[in-house]
């Protein structure tokens, strides 16, 4: 294969496997934080200060595969 | 259209090659910064006016913030203080529209969006988190890299080196996405929007009611409003990412300081 076809596949793939963790790990979070707001309402600032938090951490994972994506299309030759 | 990431204006300054767009937006912020404490500071009253009860409350904020964190309160209190302050208003200066000055390379942005900055601030949390340590407890801090157990010694070890490459790496890649994610949908407009394929629409679907000049300047205009809610998201992201930033500082300074282990 050419090099090009090589890095559009390979950028493909990278962007496509990193973003399904992060994905399900967001989802999980935020079942978690609506279940315990359903189950006590008035804690919610408390608790969804914790949750931006950990989306903000868990958010970057996802863009780690980003940067990934990034080197491959601009950075490597 | 062509996308250039990672370019910078480099100028060789004493035998160094200095990202000058980076230093210039940096100091921006730190100018901006110094100035409004300084405003704020020099000339103290009892009853505060509501310019010092603002930076009253975001110094007890983060005095707050430093109750477990070993006994130099004041030194903390700083760093954070400083670490939360730069980062947020460094992140929001993107926003701003710096593509109006043109340089011959590279162009203005946040200067967080360089890794030399969060690279720099990364390793000075890690330098500051060890010496904090060792103020606390001497040189038996260095006890914890033996803890649990003699075989956990080497993941000890590369818990320092991870620690300031994920933080650096981390704001630094969030803000570079958000600034090629609002350049990737600005672009968009002028990949989809071409005089050709307005002049066709006008005649197949409007059959010449309106000039196509007329058409494409207002496809232009709503297609320049298609990056505005990232840029109010990024705003957001902003703020989050310098939260995340001080909170793990703390958050490290506290482990490094702990007395029971």
């Amino acid at each position: 294969m050419e090099t090009a076809a090589v890095k559009l596949l390979s950028m493909g793939i990278a962007i496509g496997l990193g973003v399904l963790g992060p994905g399900i790990g967001l989802a999980l979070a935020t079942k978690a934080i609506i279940e315990s707001i359903a189950r006590q309402p008035e804690a919610e600032g408390q608790i969804s200060k914790y949750f931006y938090i950990g989306a903000g951490l868990i958010e970057a994972c996802a863009i780690y595969a980003l940067l990934v994506v990034i080197l491959i299309a601009f950075v490597i030759k | 259209m062509e996308f250039h990431i990672g370019e910078h204006w480099i100028v060789n300054i004493f035998g160094m090659n200095v990202h000058l767009d980076t230093l210039i937006t940096m100091w921006t912020v730190m100018g901006f910064i110094l100035l409004l404490s300084l405003i704020a500071s020099v000339n103290l009253k009892l009853i505060p006016n509501k310019f010092q009860a603002v930076f009253e409350n975001i110094v007890s904020i983060f005095v707050g913030m430093t109750k477990s964190l070993g006994k130099s309160t004041g030194a903390n209190a700083t760093l954070l203080m400083s670490l939360f302050l730069f980062i947020i208003l460094g992140n929001m200066i993107g926003q701003l529209p710096w593509k109006l000055i043109h340089l011959h390379q590279g162009e203005f942005a946040s200067p967080t969006n360089d890794i030399n900055v969060t690279a720099a601030l990364a390793v000075f949390v890690l330098i500051y988190y060890i010496y904090q340590g060792i103020n606390e407890k001497g040189l038996s801090y260095f006890k914890h890299y033996f803890k649990p157990m003699l075989f956990m010694t080497p993941f000890n070890i590369l818990e320092d080196f991870t620690r300031p490459l994920t933080l650096a790496v981390r704001l630094f890649a969030n803000i570079l996405a958000g600034e090629i994610l609002i350049m990737v949908l600005g672009g968009l407009v002028f990949m989809l929007l071409t005089p050709e394929s307005i002049s066709q629409f006008t005649q197949n679907f409007l059959h010449g009611l309106l000039p196509a000049s007329w058409v494409y300047n207002i496809g232009l205009f709503l297609g320049s409003l298609l990056p505005l809610p990232i840029m109010f998201f990024e705003l957001f992201v902003a703020f989050i990412q310098a939260l995340v930033f001080t909170l793990l500082t703390a958050a490290y300074i506290e482990t490094a300081t702990a007395k029971n282990h």
